[in-house]
């Protein structure tokens, strides 16, 4: 529904052209009506001559204001000059004419009447000084002439009579010059402002048309007077409703506040056979020139996108909190599972305590009473107190590991010797169940780095496995170390037995959490059934594995592989840079355990000492007095005589100096001292540890206790 | 050997006490950390055996209490505790423990720590 914009100055043109007809009929009576009057032999003639050169001239006028032409252009203005001087040359025949017929008032008037015919072409502008001129032209020429012709002729004209219709026919002129003139600027202006207002409407339509609004412009009946496009096409005057959805109860309050002079804001949800759609809309006075209120003006605009996408926000950021919240709650209740279980495990010790600490008391009585009934009662107390205990241990373990808490600490330990405490621990119950253990080690199984607690527990528990469920057989413990790349190694353990074996399919579950081979399997043999779960649990952990192979009836082979760092190919990332004080100080190491021996050796050659072993108290008493060697690390337990007799023998030893570093599996630092050692590390010593305290009592390098920080973050780093 | 024993519980403290004496060894008791502390002064132990969890004032507390007093600073302390965690080990050791020792005792084992610190 296109917009119009009515405006002063467009009324103004179209009353001028409305007169325009009128100034073109006088000036064609006028002239006509002078012709008649002053017309010699033919007026009539004359006249309608007249007429007709007037219409043509007012046509040609005209038609050259409605096609827009330029008077600047030169064609144009060349035919208008012509054009000019055509009629000048008429209106100059005219008088001349009128004067040779002997009407000498016709021809002062008609005279008159040529020069203010000329003078209408002038105007302003270059084009119209040249058709000026060419209207002037024949005139002026009769005016010089005239004279001539007067003198030639010898007559005296009638002076007043010429006056009279030269006055009277002058101010008709005058009037229909002026009227033209005026008409053609009106004309003129009105092309201008219906053009300018033509844009204005474009413009004002393009704007409304393809507005991103719906806007509609409302009398108070709530018809639409005008409205964009953004809803559809509306018929004229048809009411707002037909064509925007937004227009709900409380729109139409609105409306009514509106024609009240109120303004209103809102926003409106709809259902439709889409979805919901929602708009935002504004209706306000819709106030004429004079303030008076003549509708309403109403926008709105569909903003079911941005809710959308607002609501799809707001739906993101509550399930970011919801799961904000969950993680809270989860690390909340993981610290809390933690905190629980370490007070459970510490609540469930402390009767337990009590109870096996109690039986075992009263068992002693009960022995020394010789009362064999209560001692067996009280053993049975005793082994379920113990049975309770291990299960503690166990629930406590799987548990760690379910909540990420169980830590690996890694550390340098004699693998062989762990292999062989840990059979010596299982010997007692294996040799209850009438089972022979058989150890198989390969050689070469030296020190490496591993968590050793860890390790020891897996080894118990397969050996403890073996042991419960084989009678009268053997078992075979077999352990070697298979070396890697670049100082990783593995370490792979091997239990074989001649027991009960197991079926395939419980081969498949007895890695599970609480799942023994059979249900029965708790109650002949006892146990959680959670031993194997944490043996391959916390060697997964430690980056192995365990399984196991197994026929019914003739037994079961447990396996597992844990990787370890090699001792003899470790990397040494800092040391190996820093020049050492130590250079040329000279160290003993008196230890009869060869692996143990060459790396204390290796580690003190390495900061720069010059190195010298033994292998037992005699020997290394002998190297020191020869050797004077600047620090001595002892060991205690020697094949001839006790690390504590060779270290009483050294402090006796007048020629030998040398700080002594007591190391050794047992740890009794204050004999150690008292003895007059300077040092006491407990096998087996991180090897930092072990440069630290050699360069501090050998009076070397002081700053090394940056250096050894150094290193440890070093190794830190290189895992 | 004189033995004070630090332990809240007095099943646990009764128990020990008697095993112990009954070994021979003179025991003093204590209920809580801070007891333990005096009682370390007035009786001059050889070895503190150290409950952790106590009223009052706990066995961390106390063995850093008395490292700190050069009169008592060497009397060897055995930690002794239902705490089975690694961790536990750890802090006890950090706060000047000389051994640690988990409950259920070990009474065996328990017998031969002091044995050691008795050497």
């Amino acid at each position: 529904m296109p917009l119009t914009f009515p405006s002063g100055l467009s009324a103004a043109a179209e009353a001028r052209r409305r007169e325009l007809p009128a100034s073109v009929a006088v000036t064609i009576l006028t002239g006509g009506l002078t012709a008649a009057i002053m017309g010699g032999s033919s007026p009539v003639m004359w006249a309608g001559t007249m007429s007709l050169l007037l219409i043509v001239d007012a046509e040609i006028y005209r038609r050259l204001d409605l096609s827009d032409a330029r008077l600047e252009d030169d064609r144009i203005a060349a035919l208008l000059a012509g054009w000019a001087f055509l009629m000048s040359m008429f209106y100059a025949t005219l008088p001349t004419a009128l004067w040779l017929n002997g009407s000498a008032a016709g021809a002062a008037a008609a005279t008159v009447l040529w020069v203010t015919g000329a003078v209408r072409y002038f105007g302003a502008g270059a084009g119209r000084m040249r058709i000026a001129l060419a209207g002037a032209a024949p005139p002026a020429m009769a005016l010089l002439l005239a004279p001539f012709a007067l003198a030639f002729l010898s007559y005296r004209p009638d002076w007043d009579v010429a006056l009279i219709a030269a006055v009277g026919g002058g101010a008709l002129m005058v009037y229909v010059a002026q009227a033209r003139l005026s008409a053609a600027q009106a004309e003129r202006t009105i092309r201008e402002s219906a053009r300018s207002e033509n844009l204005q409407q474009t413009l004002a339509q393009l704007l409304f048309d393809q507005a991103a609004v719906a806007a509609f412009l409302l009398d108070r009946d709530g018809r639409v007077v005008a409205m964009s496009r953004y809803e559809g096409e509306g018929a004229p005057n048809c009411k707002i409703e037909a064509v925007c959805p937004w227009v709900g109860p409380r729109w139409r309050s609105a409306f009514a506040r509106a024609l009240k002079g109120q303004h209103a804001v809102s926003t409106e949800e709809f259902s439709t056979a889409e979805g919901e759609r929602w708009f935002e809309w504004a209706v306000q006075p819709w106030r004429g020139a004079d303030g008076e209120i003549c509708g309403v003006i109403t926008h709105g605009r569909d903003i079911t996108a941005l809710v959308q996408a607002r609501r799809r926000a707001d739906d993101y950021a509550r399930e970011l909190d919801q799961a904000r919240t969950a993680r809270d709650a989860a690390l909340a209740a993981t610290v809390a599972k933690s905190n629980f279980l370490s007070s459970m495990s510490h609540e469930l010790r402390t009767p337990l305590n009590a109870i096996i600490g109690y039986s075992e008391m009263l068992q002693e009585e009960a022995q020394a009473d010789g009362r064999a009934n209560d001692q067996a009662d009280l053993e049975r107390v005793l082994s379920s107190a113990r049975q309770l205990l291990h299960l503690i241990n166990d629930i406590l373990d799987i548990s760690k590991i379910e909540a990420g808490r169980m830590e690996i600490s890694s550390s340098d330990f004699d693998l062989k010797q762990v292999i062989e405490q840990a059979a010596g621990t299982i010997r007692p119950a294996m040799e209850k169940n009438g089972n022979k253990l058989h150890l198989d080690l390969a050689p070469g199984l030296g020190v490496v780095c591993t968590d050793e607690f860890k390790l020891t527990q897996c080894l118990l528990n397969f050996l403890s496995n073996a042991a419960k469920f084989t009678k009268d057989g053997e078992v075979w413990l077999s352990a070697r170390v298979e070396e890697g790349a670049s100082g990783d190694g593995w370490i792979e353990v091997r239990v074989r037995d001649t027991g009960i074996g197991m079926t395939e399919a419980q081969l498949d579950r007895i890695f599970d959490s609480y799942e023994q081979a059979e249900a029965t399997t708790a109650a002949r043999f006892g146990g959680t059934g959670l031993g194997l779960a944490i043996t391959r649990r916390l060697l997964r952990l430690m980056g192995g594995d365990a399984w196991a192979d197994s026929k019914p009836g003739v037994g079961s082979t447990f396996f597992m592989r844990i990787p370890a760092r090699l001792a003899s190919s470790r990397v040494e990332p800092v040391l190996v840079q820093e020049p050492s004080d130590a250079a040329g100080r000279v160290a003993l190491v008196i230890d009869d355990d060869n692996n143990a021996r060459q790396v204390a050796s290796r580690s003190l050659a390495r900061l720069g000492f010059i190195v010298h072993e033994a292998a037992s108290g005699a020997a290394g008493l002998d190297l020191a007095r020869a050797e004077k060697p600047h620090i001595i690390l002892l060991d205690i337990r020697l094949p001839d005589i006790s690390g504590w007799d060779v270290l009483a023998a050294l402090r006796r030893e007048d020629g030998v100096n040398a700080p002594v570093i007591v190391h050794s599996v047992e740890s009794d630092r204050q004999r150690a001292i008292a003895l007059g050692a300077c040092e006491m590390l407990v096998k087996p010593v991180n090897r930092d540890i072990l440069a630290a305290a050699a360069l501090r009592f050998a009076g070397a390098n002081q700053s090394f206790t940056l250096s050894a920080h150094k290193l440890t973050q070093a190794l830190a780093k290189a895992g | 050997m004189r033995i004070l024993i630090a332990e809240d519980h007095p099943d646990n403290r009764e128990m020990l006490t008697r095993r112990l004496e009954r070994r021979g060894y003179e025991v003093h008791v204590a209920e809580n950390g801070a007891e333990a502390v005096e009682k370390a002064k007035s009786c001059a132990p050889d070895l503190i055996l150290m409950d952790i969890s106590m009223p009052v004032m706990s066995g961390i507390e106390a063995t850093r209490a008395l490292r700190q007093t050069p009169s008592v600073g060497n009397i060897k302390i055995v930690a002794l505790t239902a705490h089975a965690m690694e961790s536990a080990r750890r802090e006890c050791l950090e706060a000047g423990c000389d051994d640690f020792a988990t409950k259920p005792v070990d009474f065996a084992g328990l017998v031969a720590l002091i044995e050691k610190y008795a050497a």
